[in-house]
């Protein structure tokens, strides 16, 4: 009996010792973070360098990361694991599932860490923050802010037709006239594009920046109200499927599905002469297309339409529900969104422009050719995509819309009130708890 | 009065090994065929995103999907799907089939030939064929070209779609030409001598002896195909990218089912077009079971 | 009488030679059409990058000619007037700088006044890039892992249940059979999502259980095969067995299972073949790309890097290529195992 206590007593005072040490901050014991992030390739070795940063200048916590594939719709890794209950500690979210996965009870809310650490809205670029903020409550922090999009133009394939290289289209009616200029075939089949306005980035990311380049909205977070037929998106689109009926919709996707990609990306080669512009393609040209004569600017807007339009994209991190070390996940977080050497890190090693407006990063790129622009574009930036919990469902819609628009099954007013429609049902089943 | 106790004992061994050496399919029937059916039929009735518990919602499931015009969309292409990747399918394989059982020489190369395509893993198959169908760049397309024939636009035309997947799926009927080839070997040779002697060309001869002697197989075949299309998923999956694109032509029933499972985790409406999809095939295939006396003839007969 | 009868025996030979020639034709025909898409697989694969997307494509991969000068290679290039130079500036404009490869001054010209020079070659980097980027070995190893413990669940439950099913005389013996017949009109998606629910609430998922265990329970189609064959077995033998004592277990692993080898075989085969090619199961239940099998990794490389179509090619022919050399080692099973289904039941 006595044997027994003598053990219990000192398998007491070793836990406590344990978990004093934690907090006297000289533990031996290193808490394992793993946060689950949806880069592959070379963005994914980026990334670990972050990791690894992060990890140096935190001894009692080491993150781990894992590259989950996380297509917007297709969540099925991550809600499958918080249904198991065995959760990542921090995930990667797209900046528009915030809501969705905060809806669902998928995530912790951040509020109370970001009043302990002194994180408001103000250090954030508006629509980075409005990103995530649900219902009142922030469930995530901005990684990284993309402004979507820029506009560039193959300078050279400008000198070829006669184009003046040094002036882009500055509006829609410059676009069209320059498309029509540009385009080329041979035989049948198309052999270059001025343009093709669907495929800035899938369907529905392309009406969503053309949308509000004419001056259109998508959703009235106020009253709940999903506004896809809009009268300016509507205009948008009709642009859009103008190019569909001038040279055939097949024939474009016929062309576009030879598409290659790294130094086959056909704005690389040229086979594409404008689009819209990625803050990661940046690097990419560089690395696979060095020789490559463009130019970048905003993008153009119709007339009544919104000058210098983009919206911001980007991943943000939260802590998901059932998160096994939520206190070091939220260090990490931090570090990654909101910190000075963090964010700069971020910034320096993968190319991205982080969330947090006062990064010492931005101070080094802001005269860097392509980056400055970008900047210049973040700072102007007014919209990021609706936060709402059917907002997956939406996009999906969107690009339903899209195509049947472009395919000339519905008209452009059907196809976007019937997305409409069908996503505000979806809506509305989702916040009355469905 | 011993035998009887002798024999009843023998039996109940016989039953108690018998239920032994069945267990493992015993339990699997019970976890992994009773149950689950049960359970998708009481799911049907119920709202289910993975998160939350099952919700009983009665018909409502039903009565969402009779209204869902993608419902109808994806029944649509699956029934085009089936109705002519069968028939080309049992054609193509049965021309095979008599072809290399006209004992020429090398008749072991081409078999195989026809045969390895079927054996190909039905992802690499589906990437082969989406370059194969590549309208810019494609094999296909070039040796049309070549022949100053029409270029297709294939995958990228809603028109085209589906037929660039029939096409694609014949490619793969080598086990069909085997079954009918063992079957061709079977056919009795007198038969065809007679049928010469009566003066019946070659063509004639095929028609009468051959076709109905193969009826058994061909109808195998027939429901066998049906129901494998109408479940066709993993090449529309891979090949649109899990879209079921352009404007939903390749959306066939099971990627929209697979769709609401685990993409939209409307589990309740996935189990509700599941039982959809298995009283359709027990319908048709009972249909087909059904007339089949008036074309299946078991045994020669002439 | 003689000459009659030698007319139609000639033209009666003429017809045959009719047919013989038009099946060749016919046999030829389709032959070439059902191996063209494996050479079309082939060439690609071994095409450089910027050789793929090009019209009309090359038949043959043809690689680009490189010139090695001060220890670098440059892409060769003719000009107009069929001087070979390579590339020494690249110039906005598209204007470029060249220098003749048997000495001579260099020139400046329009960069689309070059025509790159090419020859048949074999290219390797689809392979080595793509098999890295995949990650080919690590998604061989889950597919073998998932492949055998597959093939002995299958052996080991359906034997175990044929024998049961044949070799056992027993009430509801046939009624069990009908059962597991019925099961084969199931479509799987009625039962897939509860499966799956199922395997959530075991915490399975993402993980290869779900694709393993359920080998061990059966598995009908490979259930009825065996039974038929088991019962071709003459009854005498394991009557004999009987008398000398042994037990059913005995009599199955000493008697029946030797004598099945050839049915075991074709369907240990037919297991590892539809276990090496099964893609819904791993969409399904792996997440973690790490337990990726070939048939995943290769679509969500597709998915991801949908463009890079060498890589695809590359990776979809190494996918493959065990398939096929399965095949050919072991091609007498297989064909018997096809005709042994299409026998009438």
């Amino acid at each position: 009996m006595r044997r027994a206590v003598g053990v219990l007593l000192l398998f007491c005072i070793l836990i406590a010792g344990c978990g004093a040490r934690e907090h006297t901050n000289t533990s031996e014991s290193v808490v394992d973070v793993t946060v689950w992030h949806p880069w592959g390739g070379v963005q994914k070795e980026k990334f670990d360098k972050v990791v690894e940063a992060f990890n140096k200048c935190h001894p009692r916590i080491r993150v781990h990361s894992l590259f989950t594939p996380n297509d917007l719709s297709n969540n099925q890794k991550f809600f499958t694991a918080v249904a198991a209950q065995k959760p990542p500690d921090a995930i990667f979210v797209d900046g528009q599932q915030t809501a969705a996965w905060a809806a669902q009870g998928a995530l912790e809310p951040l509020d109370k860490w970001l009043r302990r650490d002194g994180v408001s809205c103000e250090d954030y670029f508006a629509p980075c923050w409005d990103q995530n903020e649900y219902e009142g409550k922030a469930w995530a922090l901005t990684f990284c802010a993309d402004p979507n999009f820029a506009f560039v133009w193959n300078k050279k394939a400008f000198r070829e037709v006669g184009l003046d290289p040094e002036k882009p289209p500055r509006t829609i009616e410059e676009v069209d006239r320059y498309n029509d200029i540009l385009t080329k075939r041979s035989g049948d089949k198309i052999i270059r594009m001025g343009i093709i306005p669907w495929a800035q980035f899938g369907n529905a990311n392309s009406i969503f920046t053309w949308g509000w380049a004419f001056g259109g909205s998508f959703y009235d977070p106020g009253s709940h109200k999903v506004t896809a037929d809009n009268p300016d998106v509507e205009k948008a689109l009709k642009w859009m499927v103008s190019y569909a009926r001038r040279y055939d919709v097949t024939k474009i996707n016929a062309f576009s599905s030879g598409f290659g990609s790294r130094d086959q990306n056909p704005f690389y080669i040229g086979i594409v002469a404008m689009e819209c512009l990625h803050i990661s393609q940046i690097e990419d040209i560089r690395e696979y297309a060095p020789n490559l004569d463009y130019g970048i600017t905003y993008i153009p807007a119709p007339a009544g339409g919104e000058q210098h339009s983009s919206w911001v994209g980007g991943w943000c991190l939260a802590v998901p529900k059932g998160s096994k070390h939520p206190e070091a996940a939220w260090e990490f977080i931090r570090w990654c969104c909101r910190e000075p050497k963090g964010t700069e890190a971020v910034g320096k090693i993968q190319g991205l422009f982080p969330g947090y407006r006062r990064s010492p990063y931005f101070d080094t790129i802001r005269n860097k050719p392509g980056y400055g622009q970008f900047l210049q574009i973040l700072q102007e930036c007014r919209h990021q995509r609706p936060v709402m919990p059917a907002q997956a469902f939406y996009m999906n819609s969107l690009d339903g819309a899209v195509d049947y628009a472009i395919y000339g099954r519905m008209s452009p007013r059907e196809a976007l009130r019937k997305a409409g429609a069908e996503t505000q049902r979806e809506l509305d089943l989702r916040l009355a708890g469905r | 009065m011993k035998q009887m106790r002798k024999k009843s004992s023998i039996d109940r061994q016989n039953t108690r090994n018998g239920l032994l050496f069945c267990s493992p399919v015993l339990m699997g029937l019970l976890v992994f065929t009773l149950y689950p059916v049960i359970s998708s039929l009481y799911y049907s009735f119920c709202d289910y995103p993975m998160l939350k518990p099952p919700v009983w919602v009665g018909l409502s499931n039903y009565r969402a999907l009779f209204a869902d015009p993608i419902f109808y969309t994806s029944l649509y292409n699956t029934a085009f799907y089936a109705a002519f990747a069968t028939p080309l399918g049992i054609i193509v394989a049965f021309v095979l089939a008599l072809l290399l059982n006209q004992k020429v020489k090398g008749m072991a190369i081409f078999r195989t030939m026809f045969f390895v395509p079927s054996i190909v893993p039905m992802v690499a198959g589906s990437v082969l064929w989406l370059w194969l169908l590549n309208p810019q760049y494609g094999l296909i397309n070039a040796v049309l070209g070549a022949m100053h024939l029409p270029q297709f636009r294939w995958m990228a035309d809603p028109a085209q779609a589906k037929p660039a997947l029939i096409v694609m799926s014949t490619w793969g009927i080598g086990g069909w030409m085997l079954i009918y080839l063992a079957g061709l070997q079977d056919v009795p040779q007198e038969l065809y001598e007679a049928s010469e002697m009566d003066g019946a060309s070659a063509w004639q001869r095929m028609w009468h002896v051959t076709v109905p002697f193969m009826s058994p197989h061909l109808f195998f075949t027939l429901v066998m195909g049906f129901i494998g299309a109408a479940q066709y998923f993993t090449q529309a999956f891979v090949m649109t990218n899990g879209q079921g694109g352009p404007v939903d032509s390749t959306r066939f029933f099971s990627l929209y089912l697979f769709q609401n499972a685990f993409m939209y985790w409307k589990m309740g409406y996935a189990c509700a077009m599941a039982w959809i999809l298995f009283i359709v095939i027990l319908l048709f295939t009972t249909l087909l079971f059904k007339t089949s006396a008036r074309y299946v003839y078991y045994g020669g007969e002439k | 009488m003689c000459i009659m009868a030698e007319k139609s025996n000639r033209s009666a030979r003429a017809k045959k030679r009719l047919i013989t020639g038009i099946t060749y034709a016919a046999l030829i025909i389709f032959g070439t059409a059902f191996t063209l898409p494996f050479f079309w697989l082939l060439s690609t694969s071994f095409k450089p990058a910027s050789r793929i997307q090009k019209w009309p494509p090359d038949i043959l991969p043809m690689q680009i000619v490189q010139k090695k000068l001060k220890g670098n290679n440059y892409p060769l290039y003719t000009m107009k007037d069929g001087a070979r130079v390579v590339v020494t500036k690249h110039l906005p404009g598209a204007i470029v700088d060249v220098k003749p490869i048997d000495g001579g001054v260099s020139s400046r010209v329009s960069a689309d006044d070059l025509t790159q020079v090419v020859k048949p070659g074999l290219n390797w980097s689809n392979y080595t890039l793509g098999l890295a980027s995949i990650p080919f070995f690590q998604q061989l190893k889950n597919t073998l892992v998932v492949c055998v413990i597959s093939v002995i669940g299958t052996l080991f439950s359906c034997s175990l249940v044929a024998y049961g099913l044949s070799k056992i005389e027993w009430k509801g013996r046939n009624l069990l059979f009908m059962i597991l017949l019925s099961t084969m009109m199931l479509p799987y998606q009625v039962i897939m999502v509860p499966i799956f629910a199922i395997f959530v609430k075991l915490r399975w998922v993402d993980t290869f259980l779900p694709l393993t265990v359920p080998t061990f329970l059966g598995n009908a189609f490979f259930i009825f095969l065996l039974r038929q064959f088991f019962m071709t077995i003459p009854k005498d033998l394991s009557e004999a067995a009987k008398l000398d004592g042994c037990s059913e277990f005995d009599i199955y692993r000493r008697l029946i299972l030797p004598l099945s080898k050839p049915a075991l075989a074709m369907v240990g085969l037919w297991t590892f073949m539809g276990a090496w090619n099964d893609f819904l199961g791993p969409l399904i239940y792996l997440m973690d790309e790490r337990r990726y099998t070939l048939s995943l990794g290769l679509a969500m490389f597709l998915g991801q890097y949908g463009n890079e179509y060498g890589k695809l090619m590359a990776v979809s022919t190494v996918v493959t290529i065990p398939i096929i050399v399965l095949f050919f080692f072991t091609q007498k099973t297989f064909i018997q195992g096809i005709t042994m289904t299409g026998m009438k039941q």
